[in-house]
């Protein structure tokens, strides 16, 4: 059913668009999905199904190009794209940092819809095991990540994640509703918008530190010739690990309601470096440092649609939004849903396949003409950036306010680039706070206050002590390191 | 002590305050209540995490723990000039309800490169109106995505 040309047609406009929406940063998938449910009314709710999806999971492949070549993540979770991603673009390896997103994109998204199709109900009901202690760990062991974040100095890592949280906190509190930190700010209670700080610590941050000198006439090489502006085979057999990791990880964060692209992102990335033979070149511009990231925020829209579809939890704003679609064309999403209403149900999968192909289809095409942004005089692609960055944050909600806290943030990220203190471990710690905070006052709600809740059940318990571990590597880094140099002294003497 | 470490040393004492300030009003809000930890419980351990953070950062570069390669130092007119460039975004913000989004942005592209990198102004007006055009024709009228206007309705 999926095949038929109308479904076709609209599978089409719907990853497009997604792919121009996740593309021009501020603007998000949940923005576009609701704009349009209104024209889907008139179609068939297999067709408007396929149609809002496409642009859920062509947003996620949109990201990528202003993460890549702007150093402006186009999404929450193409913050770990920027990375690697846009170091291999100073490199003039653009090109190839947009393709293999591309491609990795298409290997795990293919992967999660394989994921939906065989593993629905199974892992659904093992998401319902997760409870607020669970959701805890989670996200303590998203945070421990900071470790491979850090860069030089891990007191700054740590500094910068902390800094993430607070800022996280401000805002009307959820239980309570008691305003913490808005200094009689009402556009505070409703907390800092995360697009805000990312695009003015990432993008107007790096623009103020190019700005620092006069440039040349072009600011990145762009290499010439298609075959130097797609990946190389040596490219994707680098990559064979990050596809993996980015389809596990992904899928299987992306079940979980609430846990976000975001997360698994960093925690594809973490683990792509944990894993790696160079670990120290992450950072500097590697390959898989694109791949594994852009793979999770793929395969995780599959894992999103999971608890959606079998049990009718979303896990976001975005899968909230087609809940609502859902339930307006009078489908039940649940237990049942696939029984009373396969069609739905396989032509969305079906669709998912086919929007992955049309999605790398479109997208390596693209790769040389994206690239040539970057030929832009840089007296002409800094006041583009930020022009974009202005426009993006602008269209969250018209507010001027979140504008001048754009500039704000902007200075906050060159100074945290010229003091060497690391941008990433404080989107982290943003992102994560509110869950955080969430889940933990949940549980000691549910405990009377008795910590050991953590720690007891069995999942949160062992997440806890993995982290734990992540989090004492770098002792065991440091303790390894004085007892050779204490070797060497004693042999000197 | 090099430039580097009385940066870090500066900056350290700099979060140090903020923390404190952090403390302090976390401290205000209900710590605890009897259905769970309150909203001043995580700020105010956040606070203090982030204190004890920077005094670890001050300790760590008095002792010179945390030594850092110096690099060459960079003279104060490369950091002006970043300034220079954020003080004329500032600006360019601060115009935007007055003059919309159209001529505060060409007024920030012109100052960009005629006074920072000093072009020629041909270049500079000929980059500023073309940028402000391209953005209005596509996020204006393509995308219907809003931009900021200002007292004449664009």
């Amino acid at each position: 059913m999926a095949l038929t040309p109308v479904n076709l047609f609209w599978c089409f406009v719907g990853v497009f668009l997604g792919t121009v929406v996740g593309v021009l940063p501020g603007l998000g998938p949940a923005a576009t999905i609701a704009m349009l449910l209104p024209l889907t009314f008139k179609m068939a709710p297999t067709t408007a199904m396929i149609m809002l999806a496409g642009i859920f999971y062509g947003a996620r492949y949109g990201g990528s190009t202003t993460s890549i070549l702007l150093n402006v993540p186009g999404e929450s979770s193409s913050v770990a794209t920027c990375l690697d991603g846009y170091q291999m673009a100073r490199k003039g390896r653009a090109g190839a940092a947009l393709g293999i997103a591309a491609i990795s994109s298409f290997v795990a998204g293919t992967a999660g819809v394989l994921g939906l199709m065989l593993l629905a109900p199974p892992i659904a009901r093992f998401a319902l095991r997760f409870g607020p202690p669970e959701y805890f760990a989670l996200m303590t062991l998203g945070l421990t990540m900071v470790v491979f974040l850090a860069g030089k100095s891990m007191i700054k890592a740590l500094l910068a994640m902390l800094v993430g949280l607070w800022l996280a906190s401000v805002g009307i509190d959820l239980f309570t509703a008691e305003s913490r930190f808005t200094f009689g700010q009402v556009e505070l209670l409703d907390g800092i918008d995360f697009v805000v700080v990312i695009i003015g610590i990432f993008a107007i941050g790096e623009v103020l530190v190019n700005i620092e000198s006069r440039g040349g006439a072009e600011l990145f090489e762009v290499p010439k010739g298609l075959r130097n502006l797609l990946p190389t085979l040596q490219d994707l057999k680098d990559c064979r690990f990050a596809f993996f990791n980015g389809s596990v990880v992904g899928f299987f964060i992306g079940v979980l309601p609430g846990a976000g692209a975001t997360i698994a992102s960093f925690i594809s990335y973490g683990i792509e470096k944990a894993f790696s033979r160079h670990p120290e070149k992450f950072g500097t511009g590697v390959v898989e440092g694109v791949a594994a990231p852009e793979g999770a925020n793929n395969a995780d829209a599959g894992g999103a649609l999971v608890p959606l579809l079998t049990l009718g939890i979303p896990g976001g704003n975005t899968t909230a939004i087609l809940l609502g679609a859902l339930l307006l064309w009078g489908f039940r999403p649940g237990p049942l849903l696939i029984q009373e209403h396969p069609e739905l149900f396989w032509g969305l999968v079906a669709s998912m396949y086919i929007g992955n192909v049309m999605l790398l289809v479109l997208n390596l095409p693209l790769v040389p003409l994206f690239a040539q942004i970057l030929r832009l005089p840089y007296y002409a692609l800094y006041p583009f950036i930020l022009g974009i960055s202005i426009v993006g944050v602008y269209s969250l909600g018209q507010s001027l306010f979140d504008v001048w806290l754009l500039g704000f943030f902007g200075l906050l990220g060159y100074f945290m680039r010229k003091l060497d203190f690391p941008a990433a471990p404080l989107t982290l710690g943003l992102v994560l706070g509110d869950a955080i905070e969430r889940a933990l006052r949940q549980s000691l709600m549910m405990s009377q206050g008795q910590l050991s809740i953590l720690v007891t059940r069995p999942l949160s318990g062992a997440m806890l002590l993995l982290a734990a571990i992540i989090l004492l590597m770098p002792l065991t880094g440091k303790v390894r390191s004085w007892r050779a140099r204490a070797v060497v002294q004693d042999n000197l003497k | 002590m090099g430039t580097r470490d009385k940066n870090d040393l500066v900056t350290a004492l700099v979060i140090s305050s903020f923390a404190v300030f952090v403390i302090y009003e976390a401290s205000s809000l209900p710590y605890y209540s009897e259905y769970g930890p309150g909203p001043g419980f995580l700020p105010l351990w956040l606070g203090i995490g982030i204190l004890v953070l920077a005094l670890s950062l001050v300790f760590a570069n008095l002792l010179g723990f945390a030594r850092i390669e110096e690099g060459v130092p960079q003279p104060w007119t490369v950091v002006g000039r970043a300034l220079g460039g954020w003080f004329g975004l500032m600006v360019a913000i601060a115009l935007l309800p007055w003059v919309g989004f159209g001529l505060s942005f060409a007024f920030l592209t012109t100052l960009l490169i005629l006074v920072l990198e000093g072009r020629s102004p041909l270049t500079a007006l000929g980059t500023a109106v073309s940028l402000s055009l391209g953005f209005y024709l596509i996020f204006a009228l393509a995308l219907g995505v809003p931009l900021p206007s200002g007292s004449w309705g664009f």
